[in-house]
């Protein structure tokens, strides 16, 4: 059957990327040092914190003492992320004054029907502990960390003591 | 890789990945998001590569699995109208779009092996093994994606 060759060629050579995304994606590698900077500290940020706010969800409290009240957003990975100890899972949740605090996961297990993320994580003694968070409504989720903050932007949150951070992407 | 040859790189087949990406998944947001992946996955790559045609074969290979990983995603973007995303691109006769906007019409599985052997020019044999598929399920939607397309062509022809 004959097709349409020359035409579908024409048509399609009008497909470009943006030039201004390839300059991106150039200029990324030419700063590629500056993420994992950023990364590593917001990953250790994170894991002092992951603790403290599943034993905060447990209780009702995060550090603070405000309620913690969904995860806004999540990151699961297949990979593990080179900066931590084998966790795969970075996770954000909000609380009722609008604050967010991001904490890392073994893995998480997503559940559409009930609207909720499953948690495991590792307590001080090595066991393993899981639990269940609600999500937000409009909750994001990413494959891999370098998604999750080029799409949240600046990801801002606080840290087990209270103080506020902002991580920015580039 | 040096910085030189990955510039090379992302002029020489920046284009390819991005209509690959589109194809797959039919989103201009979601195709450049896979082509930054895919770009990026290209400069942290350590294994060499034997010429430019296997850095090209390896990007395509690359663009469809991150599309068909954004399918199976639970992360769904609000996608705008494709007419409004064809009415930016410069095409010169309005057949182009009728045909740009009736290829992307059909079903996703069609596009991609359609792409790859009408536009790379890769055989049908080359095709599969890009898209993971076998040389007898490539024949067979090449042919339906044809079929279809010259169903929906030749009607609008017949209205107009």
């Amino acid at each position: 059957m004959e097709f349409y060759t020359d035409l579908y060629k024409r048509a399609f050579s009008k497909v470009k990327a943006s030039p201004e995304k390839m300059q991106e994606v150039i200029a990324m590698t030419e700063n590629k040092r500056k993420p994992r900077r950023t990364a590593r500290r917001m990953l250790a940020v994170a894991a002092i914190a992951a603790l403290a706010v599943l034993t905060a969800v447990g209780a009702s409290a995060a550090p603070g003492g405000n309620i913690f009240t969904h995860v806004t957003a999540f990151m699961g990975s297949p990979q593990q992320m080179p900066e931590t100890q084998g966790a795969k899972c970075l996770i954000r949740m909000e609380n009722g004054l609008g604050e967010e605090v991001e904490f890392l996961a073994n893995r998480v297990e997503y559940n559409p029907e009930a609207n909720t993320l499953k948690v495991w994580e590792n307590t001080v003694d090595g066991d393993e502990i899981w639990v269940t968070l609600p999500l937000d409504e409009s909750f994001r989720q990413y494959d891999s960390f370098e998604e999750m903050l080029r799409r949240e932007g600046a990801v801002t949150g606080s840290d087990p003591d209270g103080s506020r951070y902002e991580i920015t992407p580039e | 890789m040096t910085a030189e040859e990955f510039s090379g790189y992302v002029r020489e087949y920046g284009d390819m990945v991005y209509r690959v990406a589109l194809n797959a998944c039919k989103n201009p947001a979601d195709a450049e998001d896979i082509l930054q992946t895919a770009l990026l996955k290209l400069y942290r790559e350590k294994s060499p590569f034997e010429s430019p045609e296997h850095v090209r074969r390896w990007l395509i290979r690359v663009a469809v699995n991150e599309a068909k990983k954004l399918a199976r995603s639970a992360w769904l973007r609000k996608t705008l109208p494709l007419e409004d995303y064809a009415a930016t691109l410069e095409f010169q006769a309005p057949e182009e779009s009728e045909l740009f906007l009736q290829v992307m019409a059909l079903p996703a599985k069609y596009r991609t092996p359609l792409y790859l052997y009408y536009y790379e020019g890769y055989p049908v044999r080359e095709v599969a093994a890009l898209c993971g598929l076998k040389e007898s399920t490539v024949q067979t939607r090449l042919q339906r994606a044809r079929q279809a397309l010259k169903q929906a062509l030749t009607q609008m022809e017949e209205e107009s």
